[in-house]
């Protein structure tokens, strides 16, 4: 009985965890096509949600792999899944208040390594599987194409530059709807298949699939697309609002640079089998796209923001991941601690968006495209 | 010892062709642009060789750029 508590906890924490996913990453795929008014939010919301829906459908293999290399997998209890869904939460539901843009799958990484660190220690945790996934794609994400976008947003300046702009501006802006497709087309398959991954483990350890089995159920893949494509649809205004206007002020052929560049780094990368985040990726990618037109065109106060999130992410998550794991201890039976640390998180969001509803109006779709000032 | 698993002959592999792939994307839809832009300008100049020409440049950037599109749709459907 225990054990079937904590099984559908988890499993709806990680559909939680799913929506926020879609929602903090929505901005990843749209928001340059937003600002430069490619597309109206609502449609290039709808077009992403679609796209991650359907992405989730095409391929399984990534669900196998998650934390796969992180965490050493025998050691992983649905209990340590519960702390580190509830770090990666926390985090997005944080940068996502402070309108930052970060990744999701460090801070899911980082909520697991806090969790099966406070249950098992050190020992559970792969050094080598941290440096690789975590900290070198970390760094070498938003270099690259901070790199490829600038020297891409010059040679199209360079190529397209006798032409009449509104030629010009019309072909970018149709560019930046098939990047966008792709980006989101993309994250569909790698973001849903994490929390299919990750139900399907609390499934295992339950004893409902056998573990030299591995096979993701039906309802697990419907329920997991649907979940990361109402996120999605929901539209995370903040952060698209400061990936789309407030990093720079983007024409379209910026615009599509940052996304087409950061579309053919994220594919090549996925390709060679080195996954990098859609965000440090699109992030690195718009600087780059402002800094090569001119380097004070980038607002260097709110890049340094996002990268102070960056190296916030994985210290940040572990710790609540962490937290939330040994607050599931205290109370001796796992049933006992899942569900009152899941009524406790359920508290604080609840008095933290009642708060924010009190204080005025929200950022949306009607606000999210307008330059800030 | 930290670092002796990591496959660095797929960071260096990333490093160089990354760019590539990201350059071969700017350049193919910057030249489709251009080749279509100047296309249709020719034509109402009644310039027909001029035209043919640039009508040939759009062609060949547009199926370069669709063929990219392409590469990474497969890429997305085949990890």
């Amino acid at each position: 009985m225990d054990s079937d508590i904590v099984l559908y906890i988890v499993v709806a924490t990680a559909l939680a965890f799913d929506f926020t996913n879609g929602f903090h990453d929505t901005a990843n795929a749209i928001a340059t096509s937003i600002s430069t008014r490619a597309m109206s939010p609502r449609a290039a919301v709808l077009m992403s949600a679609v796209l991650n829906f359907a992405g989730a459908f095409i391929s399984l293999a990534v669900a196998a792999t998650v934390a796969k290399g992180i965490v050493e997998a025998d050691a992983v209890t649905p209990t340590i899944v519960f702390g580190g869904l509830i770090g990666a939460i926390a985090w997005n539901l944080a940068t996502w208040w402070f309108g930052l843009p970060s990744s999701s799958s460090h801070a899911l990484i980082g909520g697991m390594i806090g969790s099966a660190f406070v249950a098992k220690g050190a020992g559970v945790i792969e050094g080598d599987g941290v440096v690789e996934k975590v900290i070198l794609p970390a760094l070498i994400a938003p270099t690259l194409a901070f790199v490829v976008a600038g020297i891409s947003i010059l040679v199209a300046y360079r190529v397209v530059g006798r032409q009449r702009p509104g030629v010009v501006n019309r072909g970018y802006r149709l560019g930046q709807i098939i990047t966008g497709s792709l980006f989101s087309l993309a994250h569909g398959t790698n973001d849903a298949q994490k929390t299919m991954g990750i139900i399907t483990l609390a499934l295992i350890a339950h004893g409902d699939i056998a573990a030299n089995d591995f096979h993701v159920p039906t309802w697990v893949v419907v329920c997991s697309a649907s979940a990361i494509s109402l996120g999605t649809y929901s539209g995370g205004w903040r952060i698209i609002r400061t990936m789309g206007s407030r990093i720079i002020k983007m024409d379209p052929a910026q615009g599509f640079s940052a996304q087409g560049s950061g579309a053919a780094i994220v594919l090549t990368a996925s390709h060679l089998g080195f996954p990098l985040s859609t965000t440090h990726v699109i992030s690195g990618g718009v600087m780059g796209a402002g800094a090569a037109k001119r380097l004070s065109a980038v607002r260097w106060g709110v890049a340094g923001n996002i990268a102070l999130a960056w190296l916030l992410t994985l210290p940040c998550s572990a710790v609540i991941g962490g937290v939330a794991y040994g607050l599931t201890q205290i109370f001796g039976s796992d049933a006992v601690g899942v569900v009152l640390v899941s009524l406790l998180v359920i508290g604080l969001i609840a008095s933290a968006f009642g708060s924010r509803l009190r204080r005025g109006p929200a950022i949306t779709a009607a606000t999210a495209e307008a330059p800030s000032s | 010892m930290i670092g002796a698993t990591i496959e660095w002959d797929k960071i260096g592999e990333l490093l160089y062709v990354a760019p590539l792939a990201g350059l071969a994307v700017s350049i193919t839809y910057a030249l489709m642009i251009v080749g279509w832009a100047r296309a249709g300008e020719a034509r109402q100049s009644g310039a027909g060789g001029r035209a043919v020409a640039y009508s040939a440049l759009g062609a060949a950037a547009t199926i370069g750029f669709v063929g990219v599109v392409v590469f990474g749709v497969t890429v997305i459907i085949h990890k």
